[in-house]
């Protein structure tokens, strides 16, 4: 027995080998004016899906494809239907009009580039040449985000290749407390005049966990680096971390501290962008049921009708496809800081509406593929009387190891999710969410 | 206090009960969740497992155990853990040499600690309450037992319920309004910033009767009752994210368990017990130190030295030890006042605190030939600063050593300490001493040709403990050994884990150059992939050394060497 189980390992191992690394290629794409629109109620499967490649990202075509061990089920398809646009929140769009005209990019001697006289909103409306794919990056980056937004029960499932699950649950409150763009809230935060964003993440569940926080910090300084603060609970205080490991794997999920932030947490100016596409592209903005009707994968019914039983996460009808214009960009470090990272290749799949980043492919440095990022979102208000789906929140999303064979499934849309003045005034606290301090006042 | 015991063990008995008729009838639910979530891939959903097989595998449901009701109760959650710790000594010979009345080993049982520990935390508005909760049972240790007998005058009862508790650990309300934020009740405060030294965390007393607290520092804090507020302070010139934080724990701190000394030392002194350190209960105790063997001159051979003698100052035969606890009284409160605050990126604060010793003196009273052992809590004033800041490489090696330094630095004004001088009656001088922290963190470093699953993480801690007096009649508490000004010691912790955390090994040691001395205390957590409920710990704790009387070292636990098996099974009820 243990003979054939170790044949079988090698030639599953002599197949990852030979058969499914797929090289960085030449992207390719069909550029935007080429493409013809799919007609409504289109129904792409794993048998037909070939004939609609030019309209998926890569990682889409693997999971079609069904080249790795996680691959869509049979059952599981894309219908398409109507392109819904979404209108940024008004604040936002009044900043946009505001101040991008003032907005620069400076490009480093190692080719990262930075923003200058940045405010608030989208610092590119229209991203032209020269440096297009980093103003790309930088409006994926400076995205709306809500000023507060939590999640109070955020449902992690671990899952190996046989399928064993590692339930984890969490608590979040990010909050955007420079650049903000909230009706009668000011643009920067007096309480944390120096600081972008402040991402606080606890763990819930496990017992053996419990209490353990996350505080990642991001300066209005684009150049300074990240501040990592970890509240350990056998140690009873908050244990500083650093933020120049970026490729360290994140509480034994399948993300590293690179990974963070919906999925692009590289430092911009670090990074240099290349463009290689604007494409229209099945993505999936609208899952269903709409907000606010919980989608909890906790329930076994609702994570079977999701595919987390039996492949990937994939929304069941019914939800529709969309074909989203879409901007393709491939984001490297920059060679000079390129020892002891892991990530050769970023492919990031960007819509061009809202600067949401609906999916990624990262390539290992030897060019390998590894992992595959999707998020699949649902329209959410953001308190103000608008609603938005580029938030830290309320979607669900896979993080898919392909080398490891192991993925990350989160569901952020069990109704717990909030934003703004939907959230408890409690929870605005910059000294208890967005400081070190805060961590203090954890277990005491 | 007997009937106070069964009434625990029946509650304890029924809380379990109905945990697992809990677990039971929630199983029975999730039991085709599970058994659909642990096909393999190729299989077809349900032809394979049975659910409550895969159920009893998974030690229970996702989610609570009761449901989710926070709609009808609002933040209100229930969880907690049982936790069994079996250790048995490397040789239990040994244990021989840790009395002087030579009681004979029994067994090799080290520790047989079952525990349960429940947290309930609820969160309305600007309130929120939390309470930890333990239940500990420990069987009688037959060695231990025999102490009692064996030790003649200066016991009087015997250890077998020592180590039992039914208690209140943490309970406290948090109100939040504005800048300021007041906590209020029985609580933990941590201000140093050491990973397994005491250099700043200077509030909390410790109970280090049921394992060494070198090796369990969380585990073996008290809490102590306090008003404890916090207040965020403007940000000031270059420093930000400020606040001042204030402790005010009265005199008045009762403990009713896990302190039923053998010698009555705590009759009618319940209200007071738990702002000192829990003690191993004897001489001989589990995780008591090594005896010194020369207590008092008349041990000594005709003409030897009088400084051989732990207190030469005794002449003829000591009475009884007694023990005076810091009373009740507003004058005996501990009082303290730190202030935080950021610089760029380098974290700093500093603090005064002003408090009672927790570990007691021993002073000789009373006068010659009728004199005794006075254990003694003096009061004392520390003043102390900490600081961290993450070290920024430069270029390509940033990524593989991401380091944070991490400093203390404590002076405390008029340290208590043992001497031999004979114009010392009460064998205790004192000086001022400095006790300081460097510490070099490899936080969670990315290390593919170690693990492409995990993080590497190392701590190295250097502390060291100065007496600034010039006397050279310094000895160890209750020992001979004469005492270092610069006492030195090094710690490295080295971690790691693949398959997502599921194999988590670390190694962790202390080395002290007096006797060349090593504590060594490799673990290895093991969490199974398809469950979160449950996980294994395997510790093996070693003491090396060529002194074994070195009380600051941990030379005085030679010979106790253990294997230590923990199991954890967790629960979240609402």
């Amino acid at each position: 027995m243990r003979t054939q189980i170790s044949i079988g390992c090698l030639l599953v191992l002599a197949l990852l080998m030979g058969t499914s690394p797929r090289l960085l290629a030449e992207s390719g794409e069909v550029p935007l004016e080429k493409q013809a629109p799919l007609p409504l109620g289109t129904v792409i499967t794993t048998q037909n899906w070939q004939q609609y490649k030019d309209y998926m990202p890569m990682w889409m075509q693997l999971l079609f494809g069904g080249d790795y061990a996680f691959k869509l089920a049979p059952n599981q398809q894309i219908v398409v239907g109507p392109l819904t646009p979404i209108p940024y929140p008004k604040a936002y769009a009044t900043n946009t009009e505001k101040y991008s005209g003032q907005v620069g990019l400076k490009v480093l001697p190692d080719g990262g580039t930075v923003i200058q006289n940045y405010t608030a909103g989208l610092p590119f409306p229209h991203p032209t040449e020269p440096n297009i794919a980093d103003k790309i990056l930088w409006n994926a980056w400076y995205r709306y985000l809500p000023r507060v937004e939590i999640n109070k029960v955020i449902n992690s499932f671990l899952i190996d290749k046989y399928h064993k699950i590692f339930r984890q649950e969490l608590f979040n409150d990010y909050m955007r407390l420079g650049h903000v763009s909230e009706p009668g809230l000011p643009i920067y935060t007096p309480d944390a005049p120096d600081i972008d964003l402040a991402l606080y993440l606890e763990v819930t569940e496990p017992e053996q966990s419990k209490y353990t926080v996350s505080l990642i910090l991001y300066f209005l300084d684009p150049q300074r680096i990240q501040e990592i603060w970890s509240f350990v609970p056998s140690l009873r205080r908050p244990l500083r971390l650093s933020a120049s490991a970026r490729c360290a794997p994140a509480a034994g999920s399948d993300s590293t501290t690179e990974d963070q932030k919906s999925g692009f947490n590289m430092l911009l100016s670090e990074t240099t962008g290349k463009l290689v596409g604007h494409k229209k592209i099945l993505t999936m903005d609208h899952i269903e049921p709409s907000y606010p009707t919980p989608i909890t994968l906790l329930d076994r019914n609702t994570f079977h009708l999701w595919g987390g039983d039996t492949g990937v996460a994939w929304p069941p009808a019914p939800a529709k496809w969309e074909l989203a214009d879409t901007w393709v960009v491939e984001a490297r470090r920059v060679p000079e800081k390129l020892a002891g990272y892991c990530y050769g290749l970023r492919r990031m799949y960007v819509e061009d509406s809202d600067y949401r980043v609906s999916g990624e492919d990262l390539y290992d440095m030897g060019g390998k593929f590894w992992k595959i990022i999707y998020l699949f979102p649902r329209l959410h208000p953001n308190g103000y009387g608008d609603v938005f789906e580029t938030g830290s929140g309320n979607y669900i999303a896979e993080t898919i190891d392909v080398q490891n064979v192991h993925h990350s499934l989160t569901d952020e849309t069990n109704g717990t999710n909030f934003a703004n003045t939907q959230v408890d005034p409690a929870l605005w606290s910059v000294s208890r969410y967005g400081s070190p301090t805060g961590l203090l006042e954890i277990m005491k | 206090m007997k009937a106070e015991r069964r009434y625990a063990v029946l509650m304890l008995s029924g809380f379990l009960g109905c945990l697992s008729v809990c677990i039971g009838l929630k199983a029975a639910t999730a039991a085709d969740y599970s058994s659909t979530a642990a096909q393999p891939v190729s299989e077809p959903a349900g032809s394979t497992n049975s659910g409550w097989w895969d159920t009893v595998l998974r030690g229970g449901p996702n989610g609570p155990i009761l449901g989710n009701h926070s709609e009808t109760l609002g933040d209100f959650h229930i969880s907690g853990f049982l936790q069994n710790q079996t250790g048995m000594w490397v040789n239990s010979s040994n244990l021989r040499q840790f009395t002087t009345y030579k009681t004979p080993h029994s067994n090799s049982l080290a520790t047989e600690r079952n525990w349960m520990s429940v947290d309930t935390n609820y969160n309305i508005g600007p309130n929120s309450f939390f309470l930890r909760w333990y239940g500990v049972y420990e069987p009688a240790y037959p060695n231990e037992n025999n102490l009692y007998r064996a030790a003649g005058l200066n016991t009087t009862g015997p250890i077998s319920d020592f180590y039992n508790q039914w208690t209140v650990r943490d309970a406290w309300w948090k109100l939040k309004e504005g800048p300021l934020t007041v906590f209020t009740g029985r609580q933990i405060v941590i201000w140093g910033e050491s990973i397994s030294f005491r250099v700043c965390d200077v509030v909390n007393p410790q109970d280090i009767s049921y394992a060494f607290g070198f090796a369990n520092l969380e585990q073996s804090r008290m809490p102590l009752w306090m008003l404890h507020p916090i207040l965020d302070l403007p940000n000031w010139g270059p420093l930000a994210s400020n606040d001042l934080e204030v402790v005010f724990a009265p005199g008045l701190q009762p403990l009713y368990t896990n302190d039923d000394y053998p010698d009555d030392r705590q009759v009618g002194r319940h209200n007071v017990l738990g702002s000192v350190d829990i003690l191993p209960p004897a001489q001989g105790a589990r995780f008591a130190g090594r005896p010194y063997p020369i207590a008092i001159p008349l041990q000594l051979p005709k003409g030897a030295p009088l400084d051989l003698a732990a207190f030469p100052q005794i002449v003829g035969v000591p009475g009884p030890t007694r023990w005076y606890f810091p009373p009740a009284t507003w004058s005996n409160a501990q009082e303290g006042v730190r202030l935080h605050t950021f610089l760029s990126d380098a974290e700093l604060t500093s603090f005064y605190w002003y408090g009672h010793q927790i570990t007691p003196t021993s002073f000789v009273s009373g006068t010659p030939h009728h004199q005794f052992i006075s254990e003694e809590f003096p009061p004392l004033n520390d003043v102390g600063f900490t600081g961290n800041r993450p070290l920024y490489l430069p270029g390509r090696i940033a990524e593989v050593l991401p380091f944070v330094l991490r400093s203390e630095l404590l002076l405390q004004d008029r340290t208590p300490i043992n001497t031999q001088a004979l114009n010392e009656a009460s064998a205790v001088s004192s000086s001022s001493t400095l006790n300081t922290l460097v510490a070099l963190d490899l936080a969670s470093a990315y290390a593919p040709w170690l693990t492409k699953t995990g993080t590497l993480t190392a701590h190295l801690e250097w502390n060291n403990y100065t007496i600034l007096s010039w006397s050279k009649k310094y000895v160890y508490g209750g020992s001979a050994m004469h005492r270092y000004h610069n006492d030195e010691q090094l710690l490295l912790s080295l971690g790691s884990s693949w398959l997502w955390n599921e194999i988590a090994p670390t190694l962790t040691g202390i080395y002290n150059p007096d006797g060349t001395t090593f504590e060594l205390f490799p673990d290895l957590l093991l969490t199974p992939h398809w469950s979160n409920l449950y996980t294994l710990d395997l510790k093996y704790i070693g003491i090396l050394g060529n002194n074994k009387y070195g009380g600051a070292t941990g030379g005085v636990f030679k010979g106790k060497s253990m294997f230590v098996m923990t199991f954890q099974y967790n629960f979240n009820l609402l």
